[in-house]
């Protein structure tokens, strides 16, 4: 093998094999688990406050017509992000106001938690 | 599940590379191990479009889809090409050499950047949800209707949106999901990306006949990092494959009317059969193509036009059993719904019709700059007197983006909007801009060398 074979085998096979061992050397791929699918609410960033996840859209629609019917307007059924459907009143402006709302929610028996508001 | 499915994913397209092989060794050969390596993704291509037509005409015709008939196909090819090509005298190949000249390091340096871009996209397709409306509405139910239920079930495939579409790109995701194991929807993109990482192979490949490598590495990675193709090589739709089948026909073709060798066109005739089954405007770039290779090639029309008359009659004969399918289920046509021949028709629409296609054509947010520099080239191989290939690229990117305000004008329920809902205008142009990838480094490579031969003749 020349000298001039050689370098190009060098040019192309470094970069070829270094990039995917680089990668690689970080541990393969890993996917949220459930729990980093609900982050915790920040003072000071708007919060969602959900009222449960659910496996099905059909029983989350259901339970998000039980949340509205008792004055929770607004709240609606979105995909979590990790195979999940959250009936979630989206986009409360501070977490003191959530936690009124989960203050008002328990008087008729929900239990919503706060979150940080999806993108934030 | 996504190791067993990545392994049958390689076993599948180790497929593919071995049919195309057979089929290459049988119409051309190869004297050395290197030619082949240069020509694996040309082998690759043409095996996708060989094998995934012949799947598609079984199941057209009541074959149940299954996995024997998946691995069947294509080792049958193979073996059939080999062992023609062995009766034709074909004799084995050398190692060979892959040159010391300074295109080598140019080479390498081309290889090495396209390879790492292809690896990132890699890592895009290896764990991509099915987010594109085509792929989850209509592509891949359809896969997964002939992966379960084993054939062309009629109800499904007469209601479903695109109803009219041939089924190669279901076969296709049926065959994959067959070597994976089950109906892995996520690992499918690899598939696309497979084609992707073919087609820049068969692409450069070729090209290297008669592109210098300082010119062709540069427009293999302008090609890559064009918004609306390099990033989209994973998503699990047709439009990419259909371009892919229709810009290796078209340098094909070219290089057939340049030096008459026969194994191009028998190839190109392959990758086009491929297209016509894969979209159905498959059959107005077939068209068009066709259009474009009598035109330049009239001067010598006893002895080229009754082999693309050949060319034609095969795509057409390929072509119809879909479509005497579907209208014997009574799915509506593939053809415009206003008729699409009548200039009088739609008269308000044909201008802004035209002038939507053209605007696609140039947009930089969907092609970055591959068309105003294939445009350059076009000049530059029109002033040095390269007339061929200037004249069939002008001729088939002109009737191509034609063809693309054609559609619009002549099905009146489409808005004149680039919006990707509305019109598939953008969708459609990307074949006109892939060739304009392809054909740049051509037209260059063409005035380069009418320039350094008319001062080679001055100075002697």
């Amino acid at each position: 093998m020349t000298g001039r074979v050689a370098l190009a085998a060098a040019i192309v096979l470094v970069p070829l094999i270094g990039y995917p061992v680089a990668t690689l050397a970080g541990g393969s791929p890993r996917f949220p688990t459930r729990d980093e699918c609900a982050p915790a609410a920040i003072e000071g960033k708007p919060v969602d406050v959900v009222f449960g996840r659910f496996d099905d859209p059909e029983t989350a629609a259901t339970m998000r017509d039980q949340v509205v019917a008792v004055g929770f307007k607004g709240t609606d059924v979105l995909p979590d992000g990790c195979g999940r459907w959250k009936v979630v009143l989206e986009n409360v402006p501070s977490l003191e106001i959530a936690h009124e709302i989960q203050e008002e929610a328990a008087t008729v028996d929900l239990r919503p938690t706060s979150e940080l508001a999806a993108g934030n | 599940m996504t190791a067993h499915g990545l392994v049958g994913l390689a076993l599948l397209n180790l497929l593919y590379l071995a049919s195309g092989a057979g089929l290459l060794w049988y119409v051309r050969g190869w004297e050395s191990w290197v030619e082949f390596a240069r020509l694996a993704g040309l082998a690759f291509l043409v095996g996708v479009a060989s094998v995934g037509s012949i799947w598609t005409l079984l199941l057209i015709v009541g074959v149940p889809f299954s996995l024997w008939l998946v691995l069947v196909v294509p080792v049958a090819v193979a073996l059939a090409g080999l062992l023609v090509g062995r009766k034709r005298g074909r004799h084995r190949p050398g190692l060979g050499s892959i040159g010391n000249g300074s295109g080598l390091i140019v080479t390498a340096f081309g290889l090495a950047a396209a390879g790492l871009f292809l690896e990132a996209l890699f890592r895009n397709a290896r764990l991509s949800g099915l987010y594109w409306w085509d792929a989850w509405s209509f592509w891949v139910p359809k896969a997964k209707a002939i992966y379960f239920f084993g054939g062309l079930d009629e109800q499904f495939f007469t209601t479903l949106p695109g109803s009219s579409y041939p089924p190669l790109i279901p076969v296709v995701d049926v065959a994959a999901f067959h070597l994976m194991g089950g109906p892995d929807v996520v690992t499918l993109h690899v598939q696309y990306w497979l084609f992707g990482v073919g087609f820049v192979w068969a692409l450069s490949g070729v090209l290297s006949e008669r592109v210098p490598a300082w010119l062709l590495w540069p427009f293999v990675l302008l090609l890559l990092v064009a918004p609306r193709i390099g990033e989209r090589f994973h998503i699990t739709e047709a439009d990419l494959l259909l371009d892919f089948f229709f810009v290796g026909a078209s340098i094909l073709v070219l290089f057939w009317i340049l030096d008459r060798e026969r194994w191009r066109l028998a190839l190109a005739t392959i990758l086009l059969c491929g297209m016509v089954l894969t979209k159905r405007e498959g059959l107005l770039l077939a068209a068009v193509l066709l259009v474009a290779a009598l035109l330049v090639s009239a001067r010598d029309w006893r002895r080229t036009w009754p082999a693309l008359g050949v060319l034609a009659a095969v795509v057409a004969a390929v072509a119809a059993p879909w479509r005497i399918w579907y209208v014997a289920h009574g799915v509506a046509g593939e053809g415009p719904s206003g008729g699409g021949l009548n200039p009088a028709e739609s008269t308000e629409r044909l201008w802004p019709s035209f002038r939507l296609a053209f605007d696609v054509l140039f947009s930089s947010s969907y092609w970055s700059v591959l068309v105003p520099v294939a445009v350059g080239a076009l000049v530059l191989a029109l002033a040095t007197r390269a007339f061929i290939p200037a004249v069939f690229f002008g001729a088939l990117v002109g009737l191509v983006t034609l063809g693309g305000g054609w559609i619009t004008w002549a099905i009146p329920e489409l808005p004149i909007t680039q919006e990707l809902g509305g019109n598939p205008i953008v969708r459609y142009m990307g074949a006109a801009a892939l060739l304009c990838a392809a054909a740049s480094p051509i037209l260059l490579a063409a005035a380069w060398s009418a320039v350094t031969e008319s001062e080679e003749a001055g100075a002697s």
